[in-house]
């Protein structure tokens, strides 16, 4: 099953307290943190709606 | 010297000696290594045709050897069936260890089906030989010739197996990478969030539709292992557009599940048409996604195993 390593947002409302989460600025800034998050990871960065992205262990 | 008259005096040894030959040889004319890339290293072919001499030998003088009533030399052939067995287990074991390191990797249906065909060849090899020393030791070795070259033939038409164009017609559909979802034609494939990856996908995808011809085609193009299989053999014949650490660029088979169609997503390094689709079409029908669900619901009675 895959695991949600970790959330990506501009909106700070889309996640709970207590979850890995980065907030982002901008949409450009959210597309920057979750590709570099994929490649570092080596995980998939998935997009949930506009502005939420969702970083995705599938190994 | 040899003259005909020692020929004529030594049927025994020349039944072996032909048997054995064709049985090589046998082993020889089904030794492939094509775009699937096994065994592709001198030393792979080295292993197998050695053991084809083996079979070829052993299949060889059992005849003489039954001949002079010496009928426990049948268990030399159950002695070379366990040894076929270890190169089955051996080409399964290499080929998984090796599969780990593939960008698209083979699968396990895969792998025991090229496994199996190890060794079943080596059963041809056993066969052929058999046959041509009992014909020549028998009849005299023109006869072990002529039928040698039959096994051959026979030999050679086994080689060929089904491949997808008998399940399933191929035809290129459009694929669509927006809004974080990829699509072929009307089949959903996977979400991709990055817009850099998107904008690949759209410029580097090519998206297969696989219809199936008919019901049984249906459940054998749903086979997981055939789904990977395909994926494997079209990365590796068109070249793939992928490097470890890059999860959205992956190839991907998904069915459509309202039609029973197979939607293809491969990200090949050659565009070529024609080469694709000849790539699709040439994909072997593994023998373990076979399904005949229209054959095993005529059979009367509870279904029979074994």
């Amino acid at each position: 099953m895959a695991k949600i390593v970790m959330l990506v947002t501009t909106d700070p409302t889309n996640i709970s307290e207590g979850s890995a989460a980065l907030i982002a600025k901008s949409e450009e800034e959210l597309q920057n943190l979750a590709n570099m998050l994929e490649k570092i990871l080596d995980c998939a960065a998935h997009k949930l709606k506009d502005g939420l992205f969702m970083i995705v262990d599938r190994h | 010297m040899i003259t005909a008259k020692w020929l004529a005096g030594h049927h025994e040894l020349i039944g072996v000696t032909l048997g054995t030959l064709f049985g090589f040889l046998a082993r020889v004319v089904m030794l492939r290594s094509d775009y699937r890339q096994y065994p592709a290293y001198p030393h792979g072919k080295i292993i197998h045709l050695a053991l084809g001499l083996i079979a070829g030998a052993l299949g060889a003088v059992a005849v003489p050897a039954l001949m002079s009533k010496d009928y426990t030399a049948i268990t030399f052939l159950s002695l070379a069936a366990q040894q076929f067995r270890e190169v089955r287990n051996m080409e399964r074991g290499t080929l998984t260890a090796i599969d780990h390191q593939e960008l698209v990797p083979r699968g396990a249906t895969y792998i025991e089906g090229i496994a199996v065909v190890f060794e079943g060849r080596n059963y041809l090899s056993i066969a052929t030989a058999l046959l041509v020393s009992f014909a020549a030791t028998i009849f005299g070795w023109i006869w072990g010739v002529l039928l040698g070259i039959v096994c051959i033939g026979v030999v050679l038409r086994f080689m060929k197996g089904k491949t997808i164009k008998d399940v399933a017609e191929v035809s290129f559909a459009p694929v669509k990478a927006e809004n974080a979802s990829v699509t072929v034609g009307t089949v959903y494939m996977m979400n991709v969030g990055l817009e850099s990856d998107l904008e690949i996908i759209r410029k580097q995808a090519i998206g297969f539709i696989l219809t199936p011809v008919s019901d049984d085609a249906k459940v054998t193009l749903s086979n997981l292992g055939l789904r990977q299989a395909i994926l494997h053999d079209l990365s590796t014949r068109l070249g793939v557009y992928r490097d470890d650490g890059e999860p959205s660029l992956l190839p991907i088979a998904k069915l459509d599940l309202d039609t029973g169609a197979l939607g293809v997503l491969i990200l090949p390094r050659e565009h070529g048409m024609e080469k694709a689709l000849k790539a699709m079409r040439d994909v072997p029908l593994l023998e373990s996604a076979v399904r005949r669900p229209t054959k095993a619901n005529k059979t009367k009675g509870e279904p029979a195993h074994g």
